[in-house]
């Protein structure tokens, strides 16, 4: 066999497997009637090369019968091209395609009878087979048809370009597969290519275009060969092809090794056939994977982890981390930026990016047309694509130029339940004639990774507001007292060993403010000074809404400095304030701030807490807007230091302190009586620990004040002689907080509440009216709860006589750990047993 | 991508939505749009010394807040500025200046800047426009790369010189002359060289002055003699096979069927778009002699490309980027104009009536200068929305100037001041006058001035109506050079002067409470005549 006719072989065969596999291909495909169509293109073009080609080979029943299959092919080929172009445009009216099938499948069947095409058969002419046919007059009839069949369908192109129902671009492939065929039945003609099978060569070249139009339209995928028994017909197909090229050599080479062997021969090509189809089908098999599985494995383990890493956390930042390791990895040839909802704005905010040198603050408003049009869509868009939109003509200059700063290419929304939680914003990166539009599959993918997300995302939101309402202050957006004190803790206990400061910030005469400019405004600074103080203290320190005006700043590691220079700059952006704001009045407020540092001043958690509010109480009662340091002093120091203030204090205070005091005298004779002894056995007490001179003023002003409350206790109550009842006493409890009560109308004394308060606690935490336990209870108080427990049992009472003070003191032995602190305890028993306490009401005892 | 790119590699849907979307937007989304970006302007106002200007000390947060702060402005409330040209007080830095008449005579020129983002919209939708002068329907357009197109309107620095060269780095159309060529010529020159390459290679697109046009379309025997100076051989010679061939067909058919030449004869259109003043007027008559629709486009310096037509012709849509649309009512502009101080109440676009004549009030969005600024344009409104073109949207047609301001054909617009001003200079014992719009029998406008002569001119004998028409115009085309054009471009005479009797302007005025305007209606004209017992022609 010659190589033209090896040629008249292959050429068919190739063209016959390229059909076939196409055909193999869109069986897999969702099936459309374009898909149909195109089906049926490939079936006709199979049978025009499998007629040639079995023609050629001379298969049984015989060439004449391939050779009408082959022309039959042929004369079906211009009605089935139409169909394709009319189902590829989408055309209507079925007026013409139908009357072409109705004229050509009768015409291909007169053909059978050789009416065009007369009397094919075959010459041999120097050794070469060809065929020879004459043509009958009647032939211009199927001609003049094919013209006008291919006329039709390029009108229905152009119609469809023309009313934009498909681009141009999209019959690039079909236009250069037809010309490709054109051309080639043009070549045919020629003499010098009447012996090469032109005709069926550019008749798989068509196959192929056409396979690509409908890639281009996503309808078909490769991706649908990967299959053992694709890759087995393969195998097969290329075993008989290297077989028929070697035949003859492999035939010599047999007979000069096995000269004798002529009768195993047909096994041994058996054998061979069959070892060669399973290799080359085992390396068809690795190159599919390598070429279709392996990738699409990859993506999907990918997407199947990052699906698993985003359900397992609850944590918003760590789920956006994982996403954005999930863009990087999926789209590493553009710059991925996620913006978060922003849900009290209604924005969408930078929240993470893939390039680190994107800014931060960039901010999608809640009527920008992107996110409405995003939102409208709910999917993926271009941002070419929505240059093209109505709504785009609503988009502000800077927006515009926002977006062609960023570069962006395509946007990606990701929905949870109809709402649109982020937006994903892919934008180029590198110089613009190298950009390249995503991919469908990469977009696709990216959607599925978006949905796992959604619901991550969802979840993340939805727990970490929870979490904000629990630790957050719904105004100023800071934390709130009992996360702060939780935290506090922690802080503490891992600045163990080394230093920790707090500051605490109270707005002087803030009820004043209110009341001058309206609860909106005080609201509205309190907001911004929040704002602010976040803003001030950053990552160094915890910022906390401590009470209604009152804001506390921990600095894990901080200094005094520290906080004494956030402090400052907090009153410099308030002094500033009022004139930046919307109205132009000059609204004076200001603070009084107080620090305490551990370990300098303060020893354990409570002292932080309890020497920062004394420092600040003492800057109110110094004359307010002041920021003042706790230091650690002995009482004579204090008294070298602060005795013209603390003189001063109590010449200013002691007025209203008698005149509370003397109203409960004049109502009960012992409450008044009691007052003043509980004050001055606790301020010894407070002396002896030692606390300084200011602390031991206020145990002494809580202790005159603790029971002003009783005021408000019935007489019957007050002086019974019998036991209370349970009804009476709790009752009779209540003048702790009424006490607490009345002393808050009094805000220049308000510094004595916390150890008032607690003049009625426990050591065990059983007692009221907050059952706070141990060190929980401020020193001060835990200085009045001995003192007032001591007075009580050492006092002629109504209802008994008076212990005398070894029994009391007894008691209070008996009750340390329990009812009393105990080291305050011991030392207040020292201090009576010492005489440094001379019982008030001894002489009484006595005799 | 450039326009011509989108026509090569996009569907045409796509070039359509991008350009010609804003038909499908309802009028809730339109309404979104305009507020928006009038929400944009204020931003930008607030940031210049302008818009502070204008603005006043609070910023308006909401259209409301706008419409009711911010007071209507008239030119003169910007003359300070941009006569000196004074980008630094502007919202936006200007890329180009362009001019128009301010009032005539000797007020200078009237400045518009044009900033890049107003060029860009500009741009687009002076395409979008080019889109639907040659639609049939919806989303079916001719527009080829290529085309020929004739450009008949008044050159940089007017703003419909704009055209050619936002165009040129768009699309490649081959203007009649050349953009280049043009640039030296005068207006005339221009058209007279582009009807003659017209004539030689034919045109696919037709820009021009619905009043020029309509000169032309009247003598077009005239002009195809005329385009080829030297000769009838010479000037078939010139021409296209293609051109040589339509000629003569047209030529053997005038000649057979014994009608005149007309353009249909000769051109094959795919586009056909007119501006100026009186399109309407004579609109069914070029659709007669073109075989095609004109196409009218609403817009000026101030406020750009502001309108179009669709394909059915028959009403203009305002671009919703453009500019912030206001609209006065007539009745509240004719009480405006009574009483200057009179502040009118304007309506928004979803707001107006159908049958309603408007003036209207804009603001240039994109960094325009102009805030709630009357135009000097009246438009009626046709209707809320067009069912046969599936339109949601309001569509209008332009009426006129505001009637102080008598404009004929397109060129010039006269005012009472500038009459008052041709008076005096010609030093004529003129008395009272009054001046109107009318209109002749071919179509054409004119000003019509009804005067009375003063007690001491009874004297004279040779002061002729005829003389006086003659001062009258010397003194115009002295004062005002866009006057001057009517008659060398149109060859038509734009003024008419009648004599009434000495006192019967005052007496109507006394009889009927009311002072006659510059720019009387019709009805009132006939009224003064009628008292006066003259019988008006025609």
């Amino acid at each position: 066999m010659d190589l033209n006719e090896r040629l008249f072989i292959i050429v068919p065969l190739i063209s016959l497997l390229c059909n076939a596999f196409l055909f193999v291909a869109v069986l897999g495909a969702k099936k459309s009637r374009l898909i149909y169509a195109f089906m049926a293109m490939l079936v006709t073009f199979t049978i025009w090369c499998a007629g040639s080609l079995f023609m050629r080979m001379t298969l049984a029943p015989g060439p004449d019968f391939w050779y009408q299959v082959s022309i039959a092919g042929i004369f079906l080929v211009p009605v089935m091209l139409y169909n394709f172009i009319y189902c590829f445009v989408d055309s209507r009216g079925q007026f013409v395609r139908v009357a072409l099938f109705v004229i050509w499948i009768p015409l291909t069947l007169l053909n059978l009878f050789n009416v065009f095409i007369t009397n094919p058969h075959m010459v041999v002419e120097n050794g070469e087979k060809r065929f020879a046919y004459g043509v009958s007059p009647l032939i211009i009839i199927p001609l003049i048809l094919a013209v006008a069949t291919l006329w039709g369908a390029w009108r229905l192109a152009v119609r469809a370009v023309r009313e934009g129902r498909v681009a141009l671009s999209s019959f690039r492939p079909l236009m250069v597969g037809v010309g490709v065929m054109f051309a080639g039945a043009l070549a045919a003609l020629l003499p010098q290519m009447v012996s090469l099978p032109v005709d069926t060569f550019v008749c798989g070249i068509n196959a192929i275009c056409l396979y690509y139009a409908l890639h281009t339209k996503r309808l078909v995928r490769l991706q649908n060969l990967v299959s053992n028994g694709t890759s087995y017909l393969l195998a097969v197909v290329f075993s008989v092809l290297i077989i028929q090229v070697l035949y003859n050599r492999l035939e010599q080479f047999c007979y000069q090794l096995f000269p004798d062997g002529g009768a195993y021969w047909g096994m041994m090509f058996a054998l061979l056939f069959s070892v060669m189809t399973v290799c080359i089908f085992l390396i068809i098999r690795l190159l599919m994977e390598n070429l279709f599985v392996k990738p699409q494995e990859s993506r999907q383990d990918c997407l199947r982890q990052f699906g698993a890493s985003v359900n397992k956390s609850l944590a918003l930042n760590e789920i956006l981390l994982l996403y954005r390791d999930f863009l990087q990895e999926t789209v590493p040839e553009k710059t991925a930026r996620v913006f978060l909802l922003d849900k009290k704005r209604g924005e969408y905010r930078a929240a993470v990016s893939t390039n680190s040198s994107f800014a931060m603050s960039d901010v999608f408003t809640p009527d920008n047309p992107v996110v409405i049009l995003l939102k409208q869509r709910g999917a993926g868009l271009f941002y070419s694509d929505i240059q093209r939109t109505r709504i785009y003509r609503s988009m502000w200059e800077s927006e515009k130029q926002h977006l062609q700063q960023m570069r962006v290419n395509f946007l990606l929304p990701v929905i949870c339940d109809d709402e649109m939680t982020a937006i994903t914003v892919f934008c180029d990166n590198g110089p613009a004639d190298r950009q390249s539009q995503l991919r469908t599959e990469q977009i696709s993918f990216l959607e599925s990774g978006v949905a796992m997300l959604s619901m991550a995302l969802k979840n993340a939101t939805l727990y970490q507001d929870i979490q904000n309402k629990a630790e957050r202050d719904s105004m100023t957006g800071l934390y709130n007292r009992s996360y702060f004190t939780e935290r506090l803790h922690r802080d503490f206990r891992a600045c163990a060993r080394s230093e920790i400061t707090l500051l605490l910030i109270s707005f002087d005469d803030f009820s004043l403010y209110n009341e001058l400019y309206g609860i909106a405004e005080g609201d509205a600074v309190l907001k911004e000074f929040g704002g602010q103080l976040q803003a001030l203290v950053g990552s160094r320190g915890t910022a906390a809404r401590y009470g209604g005006k009152e804001f506390a700043v921990s600095f894990p590691r901080g200094t005094t400095m520290a906080a004494e220079n956030c402090a400052a700059a907090m009153r410099a952006w308030l002094q500033k304030r009022p004139l930046a704001g919307k109205s132009h009045t000059h609204k004076y407020l200001t603070f009084s701030a107080g620090i305490s540092a551990y370990p300098y001043s303060a020893a354990t958690e409570e002292q932080l807490l309890s020497y920062a509010n004394m420092a600040l109480f003492s800057a109110k009662s110094t004359g307010k807007n002041k920021i003042i340091v706790y230091t650690p002093s002995s009482p004579e120091d204090t008294s070298v230091k602060n005795s013209q203030m603390r003189r001063q204090l109590a010449d200013n205070f002691a007025a209203t302190i008698y005149a509370l005091t003397a109203a409960i005298d004049a109502k009960d004779h012992y409450t008044f009586s009691h007052s003043e002894n509980v004050a001055a056995y606790a301020s010894a007490l407070a002396a002896a620990i030692p606390l300084d001179a200011d602390h031991i003023e206020i145990v002494r002003q809580a202790g005159l004040l603790h029971d002003i409350g009783k005021i408000s206790i019935p007489e019957s109550i007050l002086s019974k002689t019998t036991k209370l009842t349970a009804e009476e006493y709790e009752i009779m409890k209540q003048h702790v907080e009424a006490s607490i009560a009345m002393i808050k109308y009094l805000p220049s004394l308000d510094y004595v509440i916390p150890s008032a308060i607690g003049h009625h606690e426990r050591w065990d935490g059983k007692g009221y009216p907050r059952g706070l336990v141990g060190e929980q209870n401020p020193v001060a108080a835990r200085c009045l709860c001995i003192a007032d427990a001591f007075d009580a049992m050492t006092s002629k009472r109504s209802y008994r006589d008076a212990m005398n003070v070894e029994d009391a003191l007894a008691e209070i032995r008996r009750n340390l750990g329990t009812q009393f602190d105990p080291k305050l305890g011991a030392l207040f028993i020292t201090l009576v047993e010492s005489g440094k306490i001379q019982p008030q009401n001894a002489a009484n005892l006595t005799s | 991508m450039t326009f011509e790119e989108k026509l090569k590699k996009t569907a045409h849907s796509d070039v359509w939505a991008e350009y010609c979307g804003f038909l499908d937007l309802t009028i809730r989304e339109y309404m979104n749009i305009q507020e928006r970006l009038l929400m944009e302007q204020i931003d930008l106002m607030a940031r210049c010394d302008l818009g502070r200007r204008l603005l006043g000390e609070n910023v308006p947060k909401t259209v409301e807040d706008f419409r009711c702060q911010v007071p209507l402005t008239s030119f003169s409330d910007y003359a300070d500025i941009l006569l000196t040209k004074r980008e630094e007080m502007l919202p936006a830095k200007p890329v180009v200046w362009l001019k128009t008449t301010w009032e005539g005579g000797d007020m200078p020129a009237k400045w518009a800047p044009y900033s890049e983002a107003m060029l860009q919209t500009y741009k687009r939708n002076i395409l979008g426009a080019m889109l639907l002068a040659t639609s049939t329907s919806r989303g079916k357009f001719k527009v080829k790369p290529g085309a020929k197109v004739l450009y008949s309107l008044a050159p940089m620095p007017y703003a419909t010189g704009l055209f050619p060269e936002l165009m040129e780095g768009e699309i490649s159309l081959q203007f009649l002359p050349s953009v280049r060529e043009a640039r030296k010529m005068s207006f005339g020159q221009q058209a007279k060289k582009g009807y003659r390459l017209a004539m030689q290679s034919g045109m696919n697109l037709f820009f021009g002055m619905s009043s020029v046009l309509y000169g032309t379309t009247r003598n077009l025997d005239q002009l195809s003699n005329s385009s080829g100076k030297g000769g009838g051989l010479r000037s078939v010679m010139g021409m296209s096979p293609k051109m040589m061939w339509r000629t003569a067909r047209a030529f053997y058919r005038c000649r057979r069927d014994d009608v005149p030449l007309r353009p249909k004869d000769l051109f094959s259109l795919d586009g056909f778009v007119c501006v100026g003043t009186d399109t309407n007027i004579y609109r069914d008559e070029l659709t007669e002699a073109w075989g095609l629709r004109p196409m009218e486009l609403a817009g000026g310096t101030e406020p750009s490309c502001m309108g179009t037509e669709t394909w059915s012709k028959n009403g203009l849509v305002f671009f919703p980027d453009a500019c912030f649309y206001e609209f006065i009512p007539e009745q509240e502009m004719l009480k405006s104009l009574m009483d200057p101080s009179y502040q009118p109440h304007t309506y928004l676009m979803d707001q107006v009536t159908a049958g309603q004549k408007y003036e209207l009030v804009i603001t240039v969005l994109k960094g325009g200068a102009f805030m709630r600024y009357r135009v000097g344009d009246v438009y009626r409104c046709l209707r809320l929305k067009n069912q046969q073109d599936q339109l949601d949207l309001p569509q209008f047609e332009y009426v006129d100037r505001i009637p102080t301001v008598i404009d004929i054909a397109g060129f010039t617009r006269i005012t009472q001041r500038e009459i008052r001003k041709v008076i005096e200079l010609s030093c004529l014992p003129v008395g009272d006058w009054v001046a109107a719009k009318e209109y002749d029998k071919t179509g054409h406008s004119y000003l019509h001035i009804y005067l009375e002569l003063l007690p001491e001119a009874k004297q004279s004998l040779v002061l002729s109506q005829k003389l006086l028409h003659e001062h009258f115009s010397a003194y115009f085309r002295f004062y005002d050079g866009d006057y001057d054009d009517l008659k060398r471009l149109l060859g038509i005479d734009p003024l008419q002067v009648t004599m009434l009797p000495a006192g019967s302007i005052r007496r109507y005025e006394e009889q009927n409470g009311k002072i006659l305007p510059v720019g009387a209606p019709k009805e009132t004209i006939l009224d003064l005549l009628r008292m006066c017992g003259i019988e008006r022609e025609g």
